[in-house]
């Protein structure tokens, strides 16, 4: 089932950032605004990560079944519905050198076989 | 077996619905960090200082070949939407049925002032269809 929206999420990483920067400055009272801004950005970085994977995960097509739902998947050779095969995880890098982990349902076609390929 | 073949990760079976829906590309940076990739490998004339200013900008390390074959894949691809709109074009704005057996082509060029005391050379071209006239005392005249 897609992830639903976690507004909560967003609040606790604003929260985060606000709270842990404040703490940093206190240990940190000479840091000039360049260090303030790298530490920030830093934090920032792994803030918009989790956010984006939050994202992007809350998308139906994330889980085979509430894909299914609207519209079953068809191999894109011979459009024959696709069998559920489970999940797999795809790591990508984002803004900050984060890694942004997608765990997304996959499927294979039982007519024609389709769906042999590297890992993408 | 060359060296390729021996690094090359083991074959996964399947097709995933959210790659598509998030319009992932091959790969693994984000279709935006990619974008962003391209966009200073086509402008920075070389791929080793391009990757430098993206790991700068970005703090993700990207190899020189990586931006190669991404710049130029990005760069086969536009030339054929390049290619598909020439030939839309063609097919879709056929020349004009009567066309000019002849036309007449003349350059000429000037020197023009500009502000600050600048002179710059324009540079003109005229097109037109030639008509022969005689002149006065029967001599042949475009």
């Amino acid at each position: 089932m897609a992830r639903s929206l976690r507004p909560s999420v967003g609040h606790q990483l604003t929260e985060d950032i606000t709270s842990g920067m404040h703490e940093w400055r206190l240990q940190h009272p000479k840091a000039t605004l360049r260090e303030i801004e790298t530490e920030l950005d830093t934090r920032l970085a792994r803030a918009r990560a989790r956010m984006l994977e939050d994202l992007a995960l809350q998308n139906t097509a994330a889980s085979w079944q509430d894909a299914a739902h609207l519209h079953t998947p068809t191999c894109p050779q011979c459009g024959t519905p696709l069998d559920e095969r489970g999940t797999h995880s795809r790591t990508l890098l984002t803004h900050g050198g984060q890694e942004l982990t997608l765990e997304r349902s996959y499927g294979v076609c039982p007519a024609c076989n389709s769906g042999l390929f590297p890992p993408r | 077996m060359n060296a390729a073949m021996v690094s090359a990760p083991p074959a996964t079976v399947g097709f995933f619905p959210l790659d598509d829906e998030l319009g992932l590309l091959p790969g693994q940076l984000t279709p935006r960090l990619q974008e962003g990739l391209v966009r200073l490998s086509t402008h920075i004339p070389s791929f080793g200082k391009a990757v430098g200013e993206f790991a700068y900008w970005t703090q993700v390390d990207v190899r020189r070949t990586t931006a190669a074959r991404l710049t130029e894949a990005a760069g086969t691809t536009a030339v054929a939407l390049q290619t598909q709109a020439a030939e839309h074009i063609l097919h879709t704005y056929p020349l004009p049925a009567c066309a000019p057996d002849q036309v007449v082509l003349s350059v000429d060029g000037a020197m023009v002032p500009l502000v600050h005391g600048q002179w710059a050379e324009v540079r003109t071209l005229a097109i037109g269809e030639p008509c022969l006239t005689t002149t006065t005392d029967g001599q042949a005249e475009v």
